[in-house]
């Protein structure tokens, strides 16, 4: 069970997102697969997906994240007081990334740190966790981070749609100037295996099928519902759904009551793919960038296994353009992108 | 009192697979001891120079290893300053006979390099470099790569340019018995080369050998010379940072430039009165740039080549560049042109010579300046 | 295999130039890796940073970089660990 609780001490600081620059189109690689690209482009909802260089991994692309998210924050590295990384892709089984990331940043010591791994809502879990910290008084700020290198077996439909990113989000106290505050959170959850990769595996299997209404609908749907009790969706001015394509997120908006206008802004999906643990999280950092003062946000993330997020911000100051542009933000990231060929993409995937 | 070379010897340089480290430097030892006409028993003291013992033969110790094998009297001892190790050996050779702790050394330097391959050695040799360049992946190609670039950018030196140098070596080489690549190439076939790291080719770049090379040099009261006889006028080091990044500038190496001003100064001559040189062209912009720093043209000149003979024994392109072998080997050449006995590959005037050995990019700096009798 | 012990030490050495910014002053293309790099060719550029100081490092980019250049400093993994090895990260640069 969990209780009904308003945040009143927490608020967003800092946050910030990074996807790599290069792209494969579907097209691309359904020609590559013998298969009609048109149709599948039009059946998945997705243009292309990003594609992380060889030696870009989840730390890596934490740390990319995470820079820009303290460049717009008022913390200092030493203040931070937990690192949760989210992700599906850790480096180690056993050696934490968060340690990796923290060290990199230079954030001393004295923080609280583990890992989190639920599929693609790890990393919005970790917004929980710190939310709660720092609303108990513990810490004054701390970094919640989703970060993934995604995997796909050759030849399998994820190949699409698999992709990577990573987005930081900075929660703290009133000690420092929030952009957002953050005022509910919830989760809901069960055991459904409609996505899973055992240890030592190199890429996932799925359910076909079964990761649709049992796996995703159910959770987003349901948990968003739980979440919102009596209150009406149209209270949110941005909402944000794990996008694991570019249609379960819309059907799923619709069941929900959710209009195009709430769901484009943060609507990565059609040209980043799917980043798992920064799908939601990279949605969210979007809306942040460029949503009004006084907007309410929404953000349900989904995770195999099964699981989904919710969150509820209102967003208090807007972020203005001296913390844009030069590939800090989103918007100048995907203004950037190059092209690659299914050669190349395999090449710089490892997988030959 | 002079310090004068006795004796010289060079073994072939080239991909000797039946041949090991010790092996190579018994035959140097050897040979340079006979051509001197001096027994082991007169030996005092042994200078082994020598980069890779450890990392690619799994031994160290040299110094005392060749000073029991040769029999010598006396003792011995290593030196290391990566592709420099033999110039320093000479150097450490003529300070023991200056101050009196040797009057008769044995120098060899020697390198076994073609028992591992390629990537392990270039990786072995990069232990030259700084830790921040071995992070990037460089190798000593593209450090010397990155010196090109802003060389031929600044001073617009083509890469035909750069293999005229390679041309030259090989055309001199052919002339050598005892190089690694006794045969001409042209222009054509350089610029043609595969990249090794962009703009240096193939043919712009010294190749991975085996061999070693030695010299007996004695401390003589006399002043009457034998005609054998060379004196070594001079012998400097000078060293910098190991970073090619944290050198003031990437167009010139200062380490060079300040051995051969003290060298000049120690010998009393300058750079007019050199008739013949070997200078340390690992790659050939190393020898374009040698040519300026060693003050045979000026800055940004030396592209265009000089009208003195220049690595008459192939250089370290053609002739072969087993690593600790080249400073000796320099001097083993000198030699032979400063006796007048080079053979075919004789050089007119050879009165005066030059030996430059570098280590790195240009962290160790070695100028030698050597006087014949005839 | 590289000691972690080694990488550890010297780990805030390696973090150094992050988001730093300078140009390039020369450049090369590696073709074959020294050993521990991949099979791939990479450039590698000389970067001189705002305070005057100059650095070396890889590229990052697939497209060639140019003298002057304007770059920053990213963080990637360094070499291509082995199965069992410490994986180690430091700074590579980025066209700005």
């Amino acid at each position: 069970m969990i209780k009904e609780k308003k945040f009143t001490k927490v608020g967003i600081i800092g946050f910030g997102g990074y996807v790599p620059s290069y792209r494969i189109r579907v097209k691309e690689i359904a020609k590559a697969r013998q298969k009609n690209g048109e149709q599948i482009v039009e059946g998945l909802g997705v243009k292309q997906k990003a594609v992380a260089g060889r030696d870009e991994d989840a730390v890596s692309l934490a740390v990319e994240a995470a820079w820009r998210a303290l460049k717009r924050s008022q913390c200092k590295p030493q203040d931070v007081g937990a690192v949760l990384v989210g992700s599906e892709s850790h480096p180690y089984a056993v050696k934490p990334t968060g340690t990796i990331v923290a060290e990199i940043l230079g954030i001393g010591k004295e923080y609280f740190c583990a890992d989190l791994e639920f599929a693609c809502k790890a990393g919005t879990t970790g917004v929980v966790m710190i939310g709660a910290m720092i609303e108990a008084g513990l810490i004054e700020c701390g970094i919640a981070i989703g970060a993934d290198v995604a995997q796909s077996r050759p030849g399998d439909a994820l190949e699409y749609t698999a992709g990577t990113g990573a987005a930081a989000v900075i929660l703290g106290s009133k000690k420092f100037k929030w952009w957002a505050r953050l005022e509910r959170v919830s989760s809901f959850n069960s055991d459904t295996a409609d996505f899973w990769r055992r240890a030592g595996e190199d890429f996932p299997e799925h359910g076909g099928r079964f990761t649709g209404e049992p796996g995703y609908f159910e959770h987003v749907i349901e948990g968003t519902r739980r979440f919102l009790g009596k209150r009406k969706m149209k209270i949110f001015d941005q909402v944000v759904l794990h996008m694991p394509n570019g249609k379960f997120p819309r059907r799923a908006a619709k069941r929900l009551g959710v209009e195009e206008r709430q769901l484009e802004t943060g609507f990565l999906v059609e040209e980043i793919g799917n980043p798992y643990s920064a799908s939601a999280m990279l949605g969210l950092v979007r809306v942040l960038e460029e949503a009004r003062k006084g907007e309410r946000l929404l953000v349900t993330s989904y995770g195999s296994g099964a699981g989904s997020d919710s969150l509820e911000l209102v967003l208090m100051r807007k972020l203005t353009n001296s913390y844009k542009g030069k590939g800090v933000d989103l918007e100048s990231q995907l203004a950037n992108t190059e092209q690659i060929s299914y050669t190349n993409y395999l090449i710089m995937r490892g997988l030959v | 009192m002079k310090v004068i070379i006795a004796g010289s010897y060079q073994t072939r340089f080239g991909e000797l697979w039946e041949r090991s480290l010790l092996s190579l430097l018994m035959e140097a030892g050897q040979g340079a001891m006979k051509d001197a006409g001096v027994q082991a028993s007169e030996i005092d003291l042994v200078v082994v120079g020598n980069k890779l013992g450890g990392r690619i033969s799994e031994q160290d110790h040299l110094g005392a290893l060749m000073a029991d094998k040769l029999r010598v009297k006396g003792r011995g001892i290593r030196v290391e300053a990566a592709c420099a190790s033999g110039g320093i050996a000479v150097h450490q050779a003529v300070q023991a006979i200056k101050t009196g702790e040797a009057e008769t050394v044995l120098v060899l330097g020697g390198e076994k390099m073609t028992d591992k391959n390629n990537g392990v050695v270039g990786a072995a040799l990069m232990g030259a470099a700084s830790e921040e360049e071995r992070r990037t992946g460089l190798s000593f190609v593209g450090l010397y790569a990155l010196m090109a670039r802003a060389y031929m950018e600044k001073f617009g030196a083509r890469r035909r340019d750069l293999a005229k140098v390679a041309v030259k070596n090989h055309k001199q080489a052919s002339l050598n018995p005892k190089a690694q690549f006794p045969r001409e190439i042209t222009e054509e076939m350089a610029l043609k080369a595969i990249m090794v790291a962009e703009p240096l080719g193939l043919f712009d770049c010294s190749p991975i050998s085996d061999g070693a090379a030695g010299l007996v040099v004695r401390g003589v009261k006399t002043k009457k010379a034998g005609k054998r006889e060379v004196e070594i006028l001079a012998s400097e080091i000078a060293t910098d940072s190991l970073g090619l990044n944290e050198r003031e500038s990437l167009l010139e190496i200062k380490a060079t430039k300040e051995a051969a001003g003290r060298a000049y100064v120690s010998a009393g001559v300058g750079p007019e009165e050199i008739d013949i040189m070997e200078v340390h062209d690992c790659f050939t912009i190393a020898e374009i740039l040698a040519l300026e720093d060693l003050g045979f043209c000026k800055k940004g000149e030396g592209f265009k080549g000089i009208d003195k003979p220049v690595n008459l024994s192939g250089g370290l392109k053609a002739c072969g560049h087993p690593v600790g072998a080249t400073g000796v080997k320099q001097m083993v050449e000198l030699t032979h042109h400063l006796r007048r006995e080079a053979g075919e590959r004789q050089a007119d005037k050879a009165d005066m010579g030059l030996a430059h050995n570098v280590g790195g990019t240009g962290g160790t700096a070695v100028v030698h300046i050597l006087k014949g009798s005839i | 295999m590289r000691s972690p012990v080694k990488l550890w030490r010297e780990s805030q050495e390696r973090y150094r130039y992050l988001e730093e910014e300078g140009k390039v002053v020369s450049f090369t293309r590696i073709m074959e890796g020294v050993e521990g790099f991949g099979g791939r060719p990479y450039w590698v550029v000389l970067v001189e940073l705002g305070r005057g100081q100059r650095t070396v490092g890889q590229w990052v980019e697939e497209k060639e970089p140019k003298t002057g250049d304007k770059v920053i400093g990213v963080i990637r993994r360094l070499r291509e660990p082995r199965e069992q090895e410490v994986i180690e990260y430091g700074v590579k640069w980025k066209k700005l």
